[in-house]
């Protein structure tokens, strides 16, 4: 199977500008992508990654590269809500999709994310190239399940991977956002509907906009 | 590894967060070295050169009770480096546990359950750790 794609390529117009890709369509698809509440035009091919194409197309750069095979968690992104691994995800199959990265959980105003927030005040990161995976599946783990103990936490960001180890501070910072979360969550909840039209409150519902999907 | 304290000596400590950080990381990574880490080789090329063959420490393996204590004495003046000295004691650390638990003396990472039944096997059923404590101590 392999020789024959081999094959397919050698056999290819010269012609091609591209000189990265191999692959038995080299064709350019043009792509209409929903990142962070924005429609982004791109050109991709049909083996380019979401990760791939959000960096260098969209130029979101804090979607990283770890291993590539899914294993690591570094290029974790938000599909309809739920994380995925950018590595894994064709861009053409995300089209259509509401793609969520961790650029795009911050207010309006820049104010940053509950969960953001809490990683900072407990420094849970040390190089920090893991660091937008574990905000975006810490985001995922509190839509999910408000109220995780210790162990549903590490279950559930047992795919995402810190090198240099600084798990037990990320654990501490992902129980002092479940708190936050759920402080903000009571002040802009439907709970104290009279606090609503406040400006703060307003932002946040729109930042919070990514979790629409979920509530079906 | 259920339980684990790390030690190291700072001298005096200039960033006191990130002095616990790097002795707590060494933890995660000794912990995958001296339990999972082992690059494998077959005629000079490695087999499980990706993080899905070659398994690090994830979140999940940390030890449920890790406290780490960075040390200071309160005269000094000099600066040690840290970060890497509390890395070694790891492996050796969980090594004796295993022969405490076991009886099985490892002495080469990692510590599989393979090489502790392989090493069962050799001691044969008496063996215990308090009987070759009673001997090493005889």
């Amino acid at each position: 199977m392999e020789q024959s794609v081999a094959a397919g390529s050698m056999n290819r117009p010269s012609g091609s500008s591209m000189a990265d890709a191999p692959a038995p369509s080299a064709e350019w698809i043009d792509l209409t992508l929903n990142v962070n509440g924005h429609e982004r035009a791109v050109r991709a091919r049909s083996h380019h990654t979401l990760l791939e194409v959000l960096r260098r197309e969209v130029g979101l750069v804090d979607t990283r590269e770890g291993c590539g095979i899914g294993m690591c968690g570094a290029c974790t992104v938000l599909v309809d809500g739920r994380i995925v691994s950018g590595c894994l995800v064709l861009a053409p199959q995300a089209e259509g999709r509401d793609i969520v990265t961790v650029e795009g959980i911050v207010g309006d105003n820049g104010e940053l994310h509950p969960v953001q927030d809490a990683f900072i005040e407990h420094t849970g990161f040390q190089c920090s190239y893991c660091t937008p995976g574990f905000v975006l599946a810490t985001k995922a783990l509190l839509d999910e399940n408000p109220q995780p103990d210790r162990e549903d936490a590490k279950a559930y960001l047992a795919g995402n991977l810190c090198r240099c180890g600084s798990y037990v501070k990320i654990l501490d910072a992902v129980m002092d956002a479940r708190e936050r979360a759920n402080s903000d969550a009571s002040l802009n909840g439907g709970a104290q509907v009279g606090r609503l039209a406040t400006e703060g409150n307003l932002k946040a519902t729109s930042g919070n906009g990514a979790r629409a999907p979920d509530a079906g | 590894v259920l339980r684990y304290h790390g030690g190291v000596y700072s001298g005096r400590t200039i960033n006191p967060v990130q002095a616990e950080l790097q002795t707590e990381g060494n933890v995660a990574f000794g912990l995958g070295q001296a339990l999972y880490e082992e690059m494998l080789f077959d005629n000079g090329q490695l087999q499980n050169g990706n993080l899905g063959d070659y398994m690090i420490a994830s979140i999940e393996d940390m030890p449920a009770d890790l406290t780490v204590n960075v040390l200071e004495h309160p005269e000094a003046n000099e600066i040690h480096g840290i970060g890497e000295t509390s890395l070694p004691p790891v492996m050796p650390a969980i090594a004796n546990a295993v022969y405490r638990a076991t009886g099985v003396r490892i002495r080469d990472l990692p510590l599989t359950a393979e090489k502790v039944l392989r090493g069962l096997q050799e001691k044969g059923q008496g063996a215990s750790p308090e009987r070759d404590l009673e001997e090493a101590v005889a």
